[in-house]
């Protein structure tokens, strides 16, 4: 019987507030773009789904917060793919040790890897395209990663899940009438602040460079009066539709990490 | 329907269980109730009847939704000597509002091209959006806030941006007394230097349009109010100088443990008569009068571009009345017989002063205040007379509220064109953003003539007018 082939990869989500006008290319949907931890390609899909009964699982339940900060073009000589590069801050190590712990998985069964240095990016368009546009449509975004994912790749630059290690989102959306609410989760109190602040900067990415990089905080009214303190600033500067976040909600444990319903007024 | 009892048409109880202090007033119709999610902001309401010093009930208006701490659409008095002031019962947009002015002219005979002209006048001589503000020589220093603290709107018309008959025709005159600069931290004055006539962003607006519809024709009359007219709705308030002084407040209650004994931490409420409690006050009247300025030197520009475009003179631009919403006030009402001082606070609730009421101008003494209440950028709007009723310490509803949220609206409208629908309905609407436009659409808001019969009803207000929008700026 003839093995079925497909060409996969192993990824983790990507969100972020995507610009509603991008340069001309052929631009990956939102629930398509992902950042790529190890490319396997074409495998009999039998045989591999036998060795991902062993894949190391990923150390860390929350995903990930960061921004993209540099806009690249690959390959270097006519390149067709235009990637934006992902910055994790504080837990890069921990991304890339991740990576390297996949890519040693993969080595033992024989599968591709990939010989050149881990660099995190976001495929963001693909096929012909102006390079300048795209260097002068880049603006540093934020961002977060999540549920890592082994894709099918389907052709046409889409790509679909076959398989998925939960990894909690650093913060989702809920629904508020009048403001705006968020799940924000964390393993300490610096992450439920440093996720806090990606998701104001979801609704507001100007925010992001009036960053206090002062003391930790020391309790859930600390997070609030800093987060508070940069939405202020923010306004005195730039403007923005956020007013404040409001003093609700308490710490709660969920596994092995804290959740903090931040809701803010706009 | 929760445990609401209903006392009469338009009116129900909330019982008083717990640690509540008063029971709840509820106002709305069964038909209201069941259009939206009641359960959140009713617990809101239970426990405002917790804060010390509230008097007679904790209410609810037929616009009510979940907000910070008070639900928006919440009205509590406490007692001036012994009770407590509370932040969250203003909120953090102090004096947002709203004015209204008509012009004696049908609207139908604008013409399409000179409607279009005139919103997108309106468009550039009123900053509006994100970070929208003043140029550098128009910006407040030191003095300029210390006068306009102490005079409130007189501060513009005394600056040309205004006629002194506008004055008149604000609640309170457009000043609240006991603001003081010394009680507003530098951070909030930064916030508001440059944003002084501006619109700001989210549901604050510009909206031009028609008296559609006249209810009440003696008091139409008395206020020159005529079927198909021109009136201009202005909705904005005191924009980051009041969020930064609600913050800066809130800040302070909290480190100072003024939110124990309370059943939510965003009810924070110092007493009255503590040291925090009056510097508050000064600080709240502080942006009160920022806000009224603010209104103010909008409707100045507005009629600017009435001038450029139409020809018509500022003084025809009459302002009809200008209402806070989100307002802490001192004000005297009769409790079990007796005259008593009490701080009212109306959260996303209008003051409906009723006929006789000394603080009002003679023509309005007559027939009670006008009570403005904006619905959404698509249907209507209503202008409403004040009954002054007890119940609810002489106050209204405040708009249609939300009924769905900004991220479901987004959503909703992610792959239609919002301005192209909105002009299918006849409505021409400008704005910074197409994402404001998508949040702020009229699926997005409960019906207002819902929320103005709920009112008519309990007798809080008679309906006067209602108007139909036809040109919109969004922040």
């Amino acid at each position: 019987m003839k093995k079925e082939m497909k060409r996969i990869f192993l990824g983790m989500e990507c969100h972020a507030p995507w610009p509603e006008e991008l340069p001309k290319g052929r631009i990956l949907a939102p629930e398509d773009r992902h950042v790529t931890l190890a490319f396997i390609g074409n495998v009999a899909f039998d045989q591999f789904m036998n060795h991902l009964k062993s894949i190391p699982l990923p150390p860390f339940s929350i995903g990930f917060t960061g921004a993209f900060n540099h806009c690249h073009f690959f390959p270097k000589k006519h390149p067709h793919v235009v990637a934006w590069e992902v910055d994790v801050k504080q837990r890069a190590s921990e991304l890339a040790h991740y990576q390297l712990n996949i890519e040693s998985w993969l080595a033992d069964g024989n599968y591709h890897v990939d010989s050149r240095d881990f660099l995190p990016h976001m495929t963001i368009s693909r096929g012909h395209f102006h390079t300048d546009k795209w260097k002068k449509a880049f603006t540093p975004l934020p961002l977060t990663l999540s549920n890592l994912h082994l894709y099918e790749s389907v052709g046409s630059s889409q790509y679909r899940p076959i398989w998925t290690h939960p990894i909690a989102a650093p913060f989702t959306e809920f629904e508020h009438t009048a403001d705006i609410a968020f799940q924000v989760r964390g393993r300490n109190l610096d992450e439920i602040f440093d996720h806090a602040l990606t998701a104001l900067a979801f609704q507001c990415p100007e925010i992001i460079q009036f960053r206090d990089e002062s003391t930790s905080p020391e309790s859930l009214d600390e997070i609030i009066m800093k987060l508070n303190r940069i939405v202020g600033k923010t306004d005195a500067e730039v403007g923005t539709p956020l007013k404040a976040v409001s003093y609700h909600g308490e710490l709660k444990k969920v596994e092995d990490y804290w959740e903090w319903e931040m809701i803010v007024d706009v | 329907m929760s445990d609401l009892k209903k006392l009469r048409e338009g009116m129900y109880l909330l019982p008083q269980e717990g640690d509540m202090l008063v029971p709840g007033l509820v106002i709305g119709t069964e038909d209201l109730f069941r259009e939206f999610e009641l359960e959140r902001p009713l617990d809101q309401v239970r426990n405002v009847a917790h804060l010390p010093g509230i008097v007679g009930h904790s209410i609810a208006m037929p616009d009510i939704h979940w907000g910070y701490g008070f639900p928006i659409g919440g009205v509590a008095a406490t007692d001036a000597k012994n009770g407590v002031i509370s932040p969250g019962g203003v909120g953090y947009d102090i004096n947002c509002g709203v004015r209204l002015a008509v012009i004696d002219m049908p609207f139908r005979e604008l013409k399409k091209k000179t409607q279009s002209e005139l919103i997108h006048s309106i468009y550039r001589n009123v900053p509006s959006g994100v970070g929208q503000g003043r140029k550098k020589n128009h910006q407040l220093d030191d003095k300029d806030y210390q006068e306009l603290i102490q005079k409130g709107a007189r501060w513009s018309v005394e600056h040309h941006f205004g006629l002194p008959q506008d004055l008149e025709h604000t609640e309170s005159l457009g000043v609240i007394e006991g603001g003081n600069l010394k009680a507003v931290t530098s951070h909030a004055r930064d916030r508001g230097r440059k944003q002084v006539g501006s619109i700001g962003s989210g549901n604050h607006f510009v909206e031009i349009g028609e008296v559609q519809k006249i209810f009440h024709p003696e008091i139409a009359e008395a206020w020159g109010l005529k079927e198909g007219m021109i009136y201009v709705l202005i909705h904005s308030g005191s924009r980051g100088f009041g969020h930064q002084i609600c913050q800066d407040t809130l800040d302070h209650f909290v480190k100072q443990g003024y939110e124990k004994g309370l059943p939510d931490k965003q009810l924070v409420a110092a007493p009255i008569q503590s040291s925090d409690g009056k510097r508050y006050f000064q600080a709240m009247a502080a942006a009160a009068n920022f806000a009224f300025n603010n209104r103010q030197q909008i409707l100045h520009y507005v009629r600017k571009s009435f001038a450029e475009v139409i020809g018509v003179r500022a003084e025809e631009v009459r302002q009809v009345y200008d209402v806070c919403h989100n307002i802490a006030k001192f004000e005297e009402h009769e409790v079990e017989g007796q005259l008593r001082k009490l701080c009212v606070h109306r959260k996303g609730a209008t003051r409906s002063f009723g006929p006789g009421a000394e603080e009002l101008a003679p023509i309005y003494k007559e027939t009670g205040q006008p009570v403005l209440v904006p619905g959404d950028m698509g249907r209507a709007s209503h202008i409403l007379a004040g009954l002054g009723n007890p119940m609810t310490w002489c106050s209204c509803c405040h708009g249609a509220g939300r009924a769905r949220s900004r991220h479901k609206s987004l959503k909703e409208w992610k792959s239609r064109d919002p301005v192209q629908y909105m002009a299918t309905q006849g409505v021409t609407v400008v704005a910074n953003n197409k994402r404001t436009i998508a949040e702020e659409m009229p699926d997005a808001y409960k019906d207002v003539d819902l929320v103005v019969e709920a009112v008519n009803k309990a007798e809080l207000a008679r309906m006067v007018a209602r108007t139909r929008p036809h040109l919109v700026l969004k922040g």
